[in-house]
């Protein structure tokens, strides 16, 4: 962060709000679709489990890691 | 905002917005190291210095970014909801925050499963790639909001700089 803002960004003082800039809207668009993606892969289990129980999936380091972790096995 | 207490905050800002990314990268080795090693000293060893790195230094850059970052935002005449670059760059950077301090307690757990855990159990005991990767891609995005400063007023700074204009030409 600079220390202030560069020049006004409208020469106009009587015009409207020029709308979204093209940039924001391309952004909102990715991070939409992102979170879309999260959203499925954690709905659907295809990324497996999240948290400890993550690294649990086998043998005896479930057991371990859940006893000290205080995480129940299901 | 006086220009000498500016420059200092900036300092400190840019500091530990940059620190806070070097402390990820370190992580993300450290979480590497823990996944690919068949040693099991060095997967113990990778997730209690993860877990000492998480705490000691990415929680505390973290923190220091954020209300660094604040205080720069509202005391010049950025603003903290003027310009879509510095929103975006709030968002991001509480949404990283919040992630982290939600993730740290798992750290916590598994560094301590690590501590006592015998060679078959640190053998599956795999490591942390997912958050510390999605993380430094964020950072890397709200350093380069933050270098580039991409041109766009919300509505409210819009309406605020009219306002500004109005007075000044009053």
């Amino acid at each position: 962060m600079t220390e202030h803002p560069g020049k006004p960004e409208s020469s106009s003082d009587t015009s409207d709000y020029p709308g979204t800039p093209r940039w924001v809207t391309i952004f909102g668009i990715v991070v939409l679709v992102l979170i879309l993606v999260v959203v499925v892969i954690m709905a659907t289990g295809v990324g497996g489990e999240h948290g400890p129980r993550r690294h649990m999936s086998s043998g005896g380091a479930a057991e371990h890691v859940a006893s000290v972790a205080g995480v129940e096995q299901s | 905002m006086a220009p000498g207490l500016r420059k200092l905050v900036l300092t400190v800002h840019l500091a530990s917005s940059l620190g806070w990314i070097g402390a990820v990268v370190a992580y993300l080795v450290l979480g590497v190291s823990a996944v690919t090693s068949y040693d099991a000293q060095t997967v113990r060893g990778a997730w209690i210095a993860m877990e000492l790195t998480g705490w000691s230094a990415i929680v505390p850059l973290a923190l220091g970014s954020l209300l660094t970052g604040l205080v720069m935002a509202l005391g010049t005449s950025w603003g903290l909801f003027r310009h879509y670059w510095v929103l975006i760059s709030l968002v991001l950077t509480v949404f990283c925050a919040v992630i982290l301090l939600l993730h740290m307690p798992t750290v916590s757990s598994l560094a301590d499963a690590a501590r006592e855990a015998d060679r078959t159990v640190l053998s599956r005991l795999g490591g942390d790639l997912l958050h510390p990767g999605v993380g430094l891609l964020v950072l890397l995005v709200i350093t380069g909001l933050n270098v580039y400063k991409p041109r766009g007023l919300t509505p409210y700074g819009w309406r605020k700089q009219r306002e500004q204009r109005t007075a000044s030409q009053a």
